[in-house]
């Protein structure tokens, strides 16, 4: 679905609902479909222009990490143009599995999209940079994803206790357990933990051992729950703060890169 | 005008992409007209437990976690634990009853677009309050807490605190694992923002929608002196962070209007 089309279904829903507030909604009205800057990027040979939304969201994606990766290793310019070099070479690839997997919602055991990604460039990051910075890198990516995982078992236990009211010692077993079997997919996007009711949540086999009988009832009485999707690009993390100016000011390192 | 896309979908939650959320409504948008039976409404007001019956003994289940809890904190002796039963027991009636009177106004049958966007309206707060549970702020329940309990009060309040800063800190780092998909965070910024949004007052009330949750955090955070902001981050990432401390600004009203901010 493209932006527009999320718009509008958005904003047809919220007036129906009485959800957003007037301002906001005509200024979403007023958002452009393609903003000058993107119309106007070229695309690599063999990219299909049915994939270009798709190419040029990875490739933001891409110039975050690159952020991240100068921020963590502070790389020459050189080696920052082989390990971005090495991100590029994957976008075709990935813009077609995403044009392909628009309206996908992840699997249980699906890991999150930027992480294929990530890969080569911790590849080429590995191939370039001596082992002290790559390892920076690995160490950073790997607390990041800690930190992500630490989110979700907190914030579901936050639900397991609105219904069982745990006791402090139960509230702490419960986030343990949560986040030793974290779901790769509950890692995807974090906007639906802030929707309590559609948030993913633990099974009973998952908490259980920090539960009594009576709540392992009551948690297994609530029965499925509905889940909630709000696109590829939220999936992205695209619609938070990246968009227009974020993005350039996070790829402004002075020049330097060009000289 | 780009950042207030990002605050519509951020404002607008509840609604189009809920994959089983509004299952009628897409039906709706395909065809004009729709079948629709009591059977349906009530499911899409209780969800996962499909029946009222279901729903009501949830209800009651979910009551009688919610006593234990107290009385872990307070002790409660068996006439206590009654009093807030009976309480919590008059909540849940009062809900049921209000929802079976509404039910009655609601068309059944062959029905049209119009008329099923009634129906979702007359539903659409019973499933909220549903899911939020029926015992919080405003209820019997809660109203006769401060009564029953009576010196025990502040034991039950010191463990509502513990409670309220724990739902903080987990939207907090909620929000900033979001915010590190934009704006990638090392560890150490990671610590010290965490370290600074929870040295914040976060005494008041913590029942705002759970849609605003993100916009407290990030207008707290927008709050926050620049002298002890700005050393966190890069030059580049500095000019994001300024950029969105006056969205927050701009925000102001709205939130303000949603009980989101007090001041």
């Amino acid at each position: 679905m493209n932006r527009y089309l999320i718009i509008s279904a958005t904003l047809l829903m919220s007036l129906a609902f009485g959800v957003v507030h007037a301002d906001a909604q005509q200024e979403a009205v007023m958002i452009q479909l393609m903003p000058a800057e993107e119309a106007a990027e070229d695309l690599p040979e063999g990219v299909p222009a049915q994939h270009r939304q798709f190419f040029l969201a990875l490739r933001r994606v891409l110039t975050i990490e690159m952020h991240f990766l100068r921020k963590t290793c502070n790389p020459n310019p050189e080696q920052v143009e082989k390990i971005r070099a090495a991100g590029e070479e994957r976008l075709p690839e990935l813009a077609k599995w995403l044009k392909e997997h628009e309206h996908h919602h992840l699997k249980d055991d699906e890991s999150r999209i930027q992480d294929r990604l990530i890969t080569p460039l911790r590849i080429a990051t590995r191939a370039t940079l001596p082992a002290e910075l790559a390892d920076r890198y690995e160490n950073e990516l790997k607390s990041r994803e800690e930190f992500r995982k630490q989110a979700v078992a907190e914030v579901m236990a936050l639900e397991v206790d609105r219904m069982l009211a745990l006791e402090r010692e139960q509230h702490a077993h419960v986030v343990s357990l949560i986040k030793e079997n974290v779901l790769p997919s509950w890692l995807q996007n974090m906007q639906v933990y802030l929707y309590g009711q559609y948030s993913p949540l633990p099974s009973v086999e998952v908490i259980g051992p920090a539960l009594d009988d009576e709540q392992k009832k009551i948690w297994e009485s609530q029965g499925r729950r509905s889940s909630v999707y709000f696109g590829w690009e939220a999936d992205l993390g695209l619609d938070q703060f990246s968009n227009g100016v974020e993005l350039k000011e996070l790829d402004d390192y002075g020049g330097e890169e060009d000289q | 005008m780009r950042l207030h896309f990002t605050i519509l979908l951020l404002v607008a939650p509840t609604m189009c992409l809920c994959s089983s959320a509004l299952p009628a409504v897409a039906q709706v948008f395909a065809a004009q007209q729709m079948q629709m039976d009591e059977a349906q409404l009530i499911s899409n007001v209780f969800q996962s437990q499909r029946s009222k019956e279901k729903a009501r003994e949830h209800c009651v289940q979910v009551l009688a976690a919610r006593i234990r809890g107290i009385s872990q904190a307070c002790s409660l002796t068996e006439d206590q634990r009654a009093q807030l039963r009976l309480a919590g027991e008059g909540d849940i009636s009062r809900f049921f009853q209000r929802f079976n009177a509404m039910l009655r106004t609601c068309k059944l049958g062959q029905i049209s677009q119009q008329e099923w966007q009634e129906n979702w309206q007359a539903i659409q707060p019973y499933r909220t309050e549903f899911n939020q549970g029926l015992h919080n702020e405003g209820s019997l329940f809660a109203k006769s807490l401060a009564y029953t309990l009576g010196d025990q009060l502040e034991n039950w309040e010191k463990a509502s605190a513990e409670r309220q800063r724990r739902a903080y800190q987990a939207d907090v780092k909620i929000v900033l694992a979001q915010l590190d998909c934009s704006l990638p965070l090392t560890e150490q910024q990671r610590s010290q923002l965490c370290d600074l949004l929870m040295s914040q007052d976060v005494s008041r009330s913590y029942t705002i929608s759970t849609q605003y949750r993100a916009y407290l955090v990030l207008y707290r955070m927008s709050q926050i002196p620049d002298e002890k902001l700005r050393p966190i981050f890069l030059e580049n990432e500095w000019k994001v962070v300024q950029a969105m401390q006056k969205q927050m600004e701009g925000l102001k009203p709205f939130l303000r209007q949603q009980g989101v901010i007090l001041d």
